[in-house]
């Protein structure tokens, strides 16, 4: 035990009387450290009694010494100007007689072991004095790894596993201040106290001791960066495969949308809004799903960027950060501004989230088991009609509309007509047949231990979710170490690895990329017939059908596997005491591979059905993904003093970094496999086999500079600069620099301040400027790419790539500039605390495809677009209140993040050319400057003509308005559109070339506002979380209505009244639709939706061109509700157990909402509903932690 | 001792920082291995021969777009008629429906724009800028080799400027290369009057024609340029420009020297089929061929795969492809005498059906197959697009005669495919102009179904006037060179402020 060390050193250094002032301050230092409990000895408050007249202080020592085991150490000069003294005392503590003697003087005395009494001048006035405390959370459980410090000094302590600890303090008059990470740090006032009972507050947003920024650790306290941390503690034992998922609505600045609910899918994640300017997001989910702009990630210290994993490798879709395990996670923190992002500079334009793992604490190893298990509800099906309600809904329909005209009724299709035919007389809700409740289980194990020597913690988990789509599932099995090794007093290292393998099914999802330009597929196509597609209830089902459409095909083979490997190896070594140099060296593998078989369906049955053969498939698909870190850094950490009351810190950091990342990738597919038994590419005849592979590497150097200033702790200053070379750019533009700087004050700190310490306990103003960017997706982007276009009679013929043909020697980084205001402030002895940031964030050059001339022969080119600027602007809030007081045996604390966040085009290339694009579902999109990036574009619907008088009549040529230029003359029962161009015909577009026609901006599916609600409560050992997340102002498009109606409303003829009668029919119920029968009733009789007239011509009234059906994609959700018991102490202890608790959770529990589709979040980037994503469930889950 | 440790801490660290530094270096340059690029890629024959190879490919998949070769010579010209259902875009194109080239819906990427052309044309800029800056010892000291790339390529940019000119009238001419420096900063180009792309074209052939040698009777040689399909082809640019005599001296030099023959009758399917024929001076392949990875995976919507589907269907219906589709271009072979054996053996009386009405359709396209005949997947069509032969020659040959007041050689000329179709000598009248019109006629009965007879009734206009009196065009649309495709402009205009419409199309 370290405080053995003392004496002995002490020693060495009492021979030489002269330097006891020098061994004093060497022996604060150690005491700093090794914060210890040295002082058991000095209990022994021997009492004397004493008289003298006017003897010296030295003399008066001396008796002491006589009669005590004290011993007094000191100079001779010390005493030299004290008067001499007169005392008269009995029985009373030796040392109170000193305190007595020496008051109001400049002396002051530590004791030390032995009874060692060492005077010293100046700066120590008051006597030290040692105090014992046990912190407990507010469920009274103990928290070990408190860092107790006295205000004012250095000195500190950390409390053990059973929350105790022992501080000396110079001051029992002062304040000690108790600080962790997930608590609300507290200042205790000591009042000449020794002994303390404090209960921490659990804080949602704690002021995390040391953040990472960059290559630099910085406090909280006197960071200048916007930074939003969360403490592993509340994300853990929530049933969701990744923590992205998890942390929604729990930090302000991000915008997390969980839209899938397919296990193992990655969120989007967006911070401080999205800089992407995709111009490709007509093709499949893919091109969706990277509509916005991801984070930088860092797990332990290494940089990934999962974007580029799945661009390069991804063969199953399955999210890269679902394979750490979020029971390991210690903390996670999201950094928002410049002077955060700049110091990951070429890639920190996006923001950056910083993972740390768990770390072993106990100094005796524990082992900890946790356990959970639950259901997935199936989710509510739409509201349909099947059977006789079907037929009486759609008879009823073409009776309306045929108005009596028996021309009409004859062609009315069998299926209607025929009710008694077996084949047609069925009441089928085929949305059943894919839904089912699926289960999930948990199981982690976790055993760690620490002391001076090693510490380290080692986890093991078993993660299983099925997904509530038939044959669909997710499995993770997932290993990881950290381990800490004191080398030497100067040298420690850190290894950290980590296993998980990720295993997930996909029913017959096959896609996640097109690699070979074949096969597309989209997000939503989970299910075998999929939104408006589905056929009408009268059906019957057969058992082809339910084996077709439960995708339990049983030859299909689809096994999606994602191994990740991860070691890291970090050495800290103490050149000088200020001068510290940190090396790291990682590796992290992480493979994406994929089998795939789907047969051929030679079987009777399903030529029967199909009428066309298809030829059995098999493909096989591997990539591996290397991310090689090496990182040396010196940090010089220094503080001196000038004058009496300045006290400067410095902390320079500077750093090397090297990055490389190497993808490969190789597939091989085949048709026509021999037989249905053999599930692999084996056997097939030469024409119909295919393979590939891919290599592609990238290297990064980067030189990254941090000084980070303090004076007191109050003002503070921070500048950085990042310098990056990327194998990705152009021989002549490699090199991109990224500086920042900033500012803190943390006024409640100031004198003048004094008198509002009663309610203000903490105030800190920041500001911060500076440059981050963000280097190119395509590893070889300045290399023009000859392609291998194929073969002329037989001979391969090479020639450029048409879309990025040209050499690009320019091509450079991205740039973003973040401007940001900050305050910090905890009201009321930090029962309220705010964090609150505006920021204004423009990034420019991002890279973008420019149209080339036809004669060059090129189609396009990518490049740094210098005209392109998205502006985000916006405010992250963080409210955090306690509102019972300390004292109350009920706890409860509100938080409230909110992020605003306003997005638009601030320039466009070309001369701030607008432009159009179409998504994959035929929503146009406009980019436009001061228009928000993806809005829609659209004509405006606004109602239905109910009848001829409201149909405005162009007065030039005194005919009704038309539509579909001039094609359609506009009658009773069509929608109204805006005539926005006022020329009396309403259309997406013109003859005369004009592409926007009478379209306008209309739907933002960015949303406005997001965040989260949580209220934490605790009572005894029972506690209560209930998170709430929300999102406002956001516009989203239903095209699952929108493709019913229009598959069954649009041209009309014999097979197009068949579709009506075969396809499901869109609910009605509460649907005020135009019908002529209804029109009869009087002109008081107003219809609230266009006419639905299955037997005229139609004019594609239906198509999302018109904003027809947008809605309003609001919501606020109960995520999930956590509710849990810890078992009382003293039943832990005789179960011989160390901890147990048992919990239960609720997840996705419900959602308010304005929008007509079930779930408002599970819709895609661009704010699409399909119908057919896969819903996110309601899960309900049972779990215990035990720990031993 | 601690000194000691000091040491090797400090070593350890000065060896990190130095691997990491001196490595790092070598790694910010990294360059592609999965694809090759432009200053890595001309360094060897091997390349050459790949890029030169790719010169053919480009332009079967611009042929082939829409079909367009087929729209632009043949459905123009009024032989075929595409009634409803799959080919309901093209109908407004033909004679029969008022030849509006300007309504084309869903075709107007193929038919009123240009685009791929450039393509290609971009593809022979790169040969031609690149090759020569190559050392010889690339070629194994051998300029021949050397020298036959850049014949190819000139005989490539030759074809297609004159392509272009056929189908839109002027061109935008470009010769030159973009490259680095240029994105971002190119000027836009105007057209170039159609007359002097010809006389540039002319100077590519002539150059060309020095660098190529003649097939020497190989027929394999056809799929590629040679001298023989360089003089071919200029007899045509001569044509074009009424410059008769010359044209006649071109079709000489293929005639007498090429060392092409004409396919006897008993065999003359044998021309687009994946047998050689010695007719063929230059011709595109599209047999399937096991190496087409492009095939395997996307069937016949690639435009690059070797053998198609979609494109030679267009003739054939039902009996001929096994249900695959019930439409396609009926024929209405009014030129052919009954005894004509091409009519016999080439076409297929077909009742109306499937929305088409009853007509004939055309045989010279149709080895229609299967690459998976068990579950009758991946159809194609086996056949080669004949582009240039001799037959064609002959007869521009007789036309040139026969212009230039020649008449008896003109009709020793114009005897060739009539005897081998047993129609017989020509035995009417020798007046100039019908000589014209019957070397004009059996042009259309020889060459029915290849994409060339509506051009030959544009360049024979001044001196038989066919377009006026057979296919109605006004005398406006003529002079006004209606006959050309309107362009795209909606599409085209932003890259190229400069470019105009052709004056026809924009007042029509």
């Amino acid at each position: 035990m370290p405080y053995f060390v003392l004496p002995k050193l002490f020693r060495a250094a009492a021979g030489a009387r002269r330097q006891i002032l020098l061994v004093m301050r060497f022996l604060s230092f150690f005491l700093t450290v090794v914060c210890m409990q040295t002082y058991a000895t000095g209990h022994a408050q021997e009492k004397v009694s004493l008289e003298c007249k006017d003897v010296s202080f030295k003399q008066v020592l001396t008796i002491i010494e006589s009669k005590s085991s004290y011993r007094f150490l000191y100079h001779d000069s010390s005493f030299s100007s004290l008067p001499n003294i007169s005392i008269d005392v009995r029985n009373k503590p030796a040392l109170s007689i000193v305190d007595q003697l020496i008051a109001g003087t400049y002396l002051h005395y530590r004791v030390l072991a032995n009874n060692l009494v060492v005077f010293g001048e100046g700066a120590y006035l008051v006597a030290d004095s040692t105090i014992h405390g046990k912190v407990t959370d507010d469920k009274g459980q103990p928290i070990a790894g408190v860092t107790v410090h006295e205000a004012g000094t250095k000195g500190g302590a950390v409390t053990n596993e059973r929350g105790e600890f022992t501080l000396r303090v110079k001051d029992a008059g002062g304040t000690i201040e108790l600080s962790s990470v997930g608590y609300i740090s507290q200042r205790v006032r000591l009042n000449n106290r020794l002994v303390f009972s404090i209960h921490l507050m659990a804080e949602d947003k704690s002021m995390q001791d040391v953040i990472v920024v960059g290559a630099q650790s910085q406090s909280m306290r006197t960071t200048t960066s916007a930074v939003s941390v969360i403490s592993g503690k509340q994300i853990e034992n929530l049933p969701a495969p990744s923590f992205d998922q998890l942390i929604q609505g729990r930090l302000s600045g991000i915008n997390v949308q969980v839209n899938s609910g397919e296990p193992g899918t990655a969120p989007s994640l967006v911070v401080r809004g999205n800089t992407r300017v995709s111009q490709n997001i007509g093709g499949s989910s893919l091109d969706a799903a990277r509509a916005l702009s991801g984070p930088l990630y860092v797990i332990d210290g290494i940089p990934v960027n999962p974007e580029d994993i799945t661009n390069s490798i991804d063969a199953t879709g399955t999210n890269y950060l679902a394979g750490l395990n979020v029971n390991d996670i210690e903390s996670i923190s999201v950094q928002k501004d410049a002077t955060a992002t700049a110091a990951w500079g070429s890639r920190g334009a996006n923001g950056v989230i910083y993972i740390t793992t768990k770390k072993g604490r106990s100094g005796k190893p524990e082992f900890r088991l946790n356990w959970y298990s639950g259901l997935s509800i199936k989710p509510d099906l739409l509201p349909t009609v099947t059977g006789q309600e079907e037929r009486r809904q759609k008879l009823d329909l073409l009776k309306a509309y045929a108005n009596g005209n028996m021309g009409l009724l004859r062609q009315i299709p069998q299926m209607l007509t025929d009710s008694l035919n077996p084949a047609f007389n069925n009441a089928t809700d085929w949305q059943g047949l894919f839904y089912r409740n699926a289960y999930v289980h948990n199981a982690d194990l976790s055993m760690a231990a620490a002391n001076e020597l090693v510490n380290y913690r080692l986890s093991l988990n078993y993660y299983n979710e099925e997904g509530i789509i038939r044959a669909f599932g997710y499995q993770r099995y997932s290993f990881r170490g950290n381990f800490d090794f004191k080398l030497s007093p100067k040298l420690n290292a850190q290894f950290i690895a980590g296993i998980s393998r990720n295993d997930r099914q996909r029913g017959r999802k096959f896609t996640n990329r097109s690699l070979n330009g074949t096969q597309v597929t989209t997000n939503d196509n989970n299910t075998p017939v999929s939104g408006a597609n589905i056929p009408a209830s009268m059906y019957r089902l057969t058992s082809f059908d339910s084996l077709n459409f439960t995708g339990l095909y049983d030859k299909l083979r689809n096994q999606n596997i994602n191994n990740q490997y991860t070691a890291s190896l970090t050495l800290n070594y103490k050149v000088f005491q200020d001068l510290t140099l940190i090396s790291q060296a990682s590796m992290d593998v992480s493979t994406s591979n994929k089998d795939y078989f789907q047969p051929s369906n030679i079987d009777a049955v399903a030529y029967q059905v199909q009428q066309t053969l298809q030829p059995s498939y098999a493909e096989s698909d591997r990539g591996t993904f290397t991310n090689y870190f090496l990182s040396n850094r010196l940090n010089y950490a220094k503080t001196f003093r000038t004058g009496e009351s300045f006290e400067h810190h410095v902390v320079l950091t500077a750093s090397q970094q090297f990055n490389r990342n190497i993808a490969t990738f190789a597939q091989a597919s085949g048709y026509n496999i021999p037989s249905n038994d053999i599930q692999v590419v084996s056997g097939v005849p030469q024409s119909s086999l295919g393979a590939n592979s891919s290599y592609q590497a990238a290297s990064l150097l980067s030189y990254v500079g941090q000084l980070q200033y303090d004076l007191n702790r109050k003002y503070i200053a921070y500048v950085s600069e990042r310098t990056d070379a990327s194998s990705r750019f152009g021989a002549r533009s490699k090199w991109g620099s990224f500086a920042a700087a900033g500012i803190g004050w943390v006024l409640s700190d100031e004198k003048f301040m004094d008198n509002t310490r009663g309610w203000l306990s903490y105030l800190k103003l920041r500001a911060s400027y500076g440059q981050s960017g963000n280097q190119s997706d395509d590893y070889y982007a300045p290399y023009n790419s000859y392609t291998l276009s194929g073969t002329y009679n037989g001979n391969p013929a090479i020639q450029p790539s048409y879309t990025n043909g040209l050499t690009k020697d320019n091509l450079t980084w991205t740039s973003t500039t973040q401007k940001d205001v900050g305050i910090d402030l905890n009201l009321f002895n930090n029962r309220v605390s705010i964090v609150a940031d505006v920021y204004d964030k423009l990034s420019k050059s991002d890279y973008f495809n420019f149209n080339l001339p036809f004669f060059t022969g090129y189609q396009s080119i990518s490049f740094n677009a210098t005209d392109l600027w998205v502006s985000n602007r916006g405010l992250d809030f963080t409210l955090i209140t306690h509102n019972l007081p300390a004292r109350n045996p009920l706890q409860w604390t509100t938080t409230l993040n909110l992020s605003y966040n306003k997005n638009l085009l601030a320039k466009l290339p070309n001369g701030n050319r607008t432009f159009l694009q179409d998504d994959y579902y035929g929503v146009t999109r406009i980019y436009s400057v001061g228009q928000p990036i993806y809005r829609m574009f659209q004509m405006q619907y606004q109602g239905v003509y109910n009848n001829y008088s409201e149909i405005p009549v162009n007065p030039l040529t005194g005919q009704y308005i038309t539509y579909f230029k001039h094609n359609h003359v506009v009658r009773p029962g069509d929608p109204i559109w805006k005539d926005q161009n006022r020329d009396y015909d309403v259309w997406s577009d013109e003859d005369n070339g004009d592409s926007h026609g009478d379209r306008v901006p209309t739907g933002n599916p960015n949303p406005l506002f997001t965040g989260g609600f949580v209220n934490d409560f605790s009572y005894k050992n029972f506690y209560l979380s209930v998170v709430c997340v929300f999102s406002w102002k956001r516009d989203i498009i239903n095209t699952f209505r929108e493709g019913q109606f229009d598959n069954i409303f649009d041209f009309p003829s014999v097979s197009a009244l068949y579709d009506f009668a075969s396809k499901r029919l869109p609910s009605l119920a509460g649907l005020n639709y135009w019908r002529p029968d209804q029109q009869l009733k009087g002109p008081g009789h107003q219809a609230s939706f266009p006419a639905l007239n299955p037997f005229v011509g139609h004019y594609y009234e239906f198509l999302p061109f018109s904003s027809m059906f947008n809605e309003d994609g609001s919501y606020f959700k109960i995520k999930n509700i956590v509710l849990g018991y810890r078992v009382p102490e003293a039943m832990v202890r005789r179960a011989k157990l160390n901890g147990l608790r048992f919990y239960g959770v609720i997840d996705n529990l419900t959602t308010f909402k304005r929008s007509s589709v079930p779930d408002p979040e599970a819709v895609d980037n661009l704010g699409v509903y399909t119908g057919g994503l896969f819903p996110l469930p309601r899960k309900f889950t049972i779990g215990l932690e035990i720990q031993f | 001792m601690k000194i000691h440790r000091l040491k090797i801490n400090t070593c350890l660290l000065a060896v990190c920082i130095t691997l990491a530094g001196a490595s790092c270096k070598k790694y910010i340059n990294e360059r592609p291995i999965s694809s090759t690029y432009d200053s890595k890629f001309w360094t060897s024959q091997q390349s050459v021969e790949q890029a030169a190879v790719a010169l053919y490919g480009q332009l079967r998949s611009c042929l082939r777009q829409d079909a367009s070769h087929f729209v632009f010579g043949d459905l123009t010209a009024g032989q075929f008629a595409t009634i409803y259902s799959t080919y309901w875009n093209y109908n407004t194109i033909q004679p029969s429906q008022g030849s509006n080239f300007s309504y084309v819906p869903y075709l107007e990427g193929s038919l009123k724009n240009w685009t791929r052309f450039y393509q290609l044309a971009a593809q022979c800029n790169l040969i031609l800028a690149r090759v020569p800056a190559m050392p010889l010892s690339a070629f194994s000291n051998d300029s021949t080799v050397r020298n036959r790339y850049l014949g190819e390529a000139l005989f490539m940019r030759a074809y297609l400027y004159f392509y272009i000119i056929r189908a839109w009238g002027d061109p935008v001419y470009i010769t030159k290369i973009y490259d680095n420096v240029d994105y971002g900063n190119i000027p836009p180009v105007a057209r170039t009057v159609e007359a002097d792309v010809l006389k540039a074209c002319i100077t590519d052939l002539q150059q060309a024609a020095g660098y190529l040698s003649f097939s020497g009777g190989d027929p394999s040689i056809a799929f590629r340029a040679s001298k023989g399909s360089v003089y071919a082809l200029l007899a045509h640019v001569y044509a074009w420009l009424h410059d008769y005599s010359n044209a006649h001296q071109a079709c000489q030099q293929v005639i007498t020297q090429g060392g092409y023959a004409l396919e006897p009758m008993s065999s003359y399917s044998n021309i687009w089929s994946d047998q050689l024929s010695r007719e063929n001076i230059f011709s595109i392949a599209m047999t399937f061929n096991s190496n087409d990875n492009n095939f395997l995976n996307a069937g016949d919507n690639s435009s690059w795969s070797e053998a198609h589907y979609d494109f030679f269907s267009i003739w054939l219906k039902d009996s001929a492809i096994d249900f695959r589709t019930s439409n396609c271009w009926v024929a209405n072979p009014t030129l052919y005498a009954d005894s004509d054996r091409r009519f016999v053996s080439m076409f297929h009386a077909i009742d109306a059906s499937g929305g088409d009405d009853a007509g004939y359709e055309l045989l010279k396209y149709a080895n229609f197959k299967y690459n998976n005949p068990a579950s009758k997947q991946q159809p194609y069509i086996n056949n080669n697009l004949v582009l240039l032969r001799l037959s064609d020659v002959y007869l521009l040959d007789a036309e040139a005669q026969a212009v230039q007041g020649d008449l008896g050689n003109a009709v020793l000329s114009l005897n060739h495919t009539r005897e081998r179709a047993g129609i017989g000598d020509y035995s009417g009248s020798m007046a100039q102009q019908d000589v014209l019109q019957e070397i004009l006629d059996e042009r259309g009965r020889e060459l029915i179904g290849e994409g060339t007879w509506f051009y030959d009734l544009i360049r024979t206009e001044p001196y038989v006037h066919n377009l006026q009196d057979v296919l109605n065009y006004s005398q406006t649309r003529i002079t006004e060179k209606g006959y050309y495709w309107p362009l795209d402009l909606n599409a085209l205009f932003q890259g190229d402020p400069l470019l105009t419409q052709n004056p026809y199309w924009s007042s029509h």
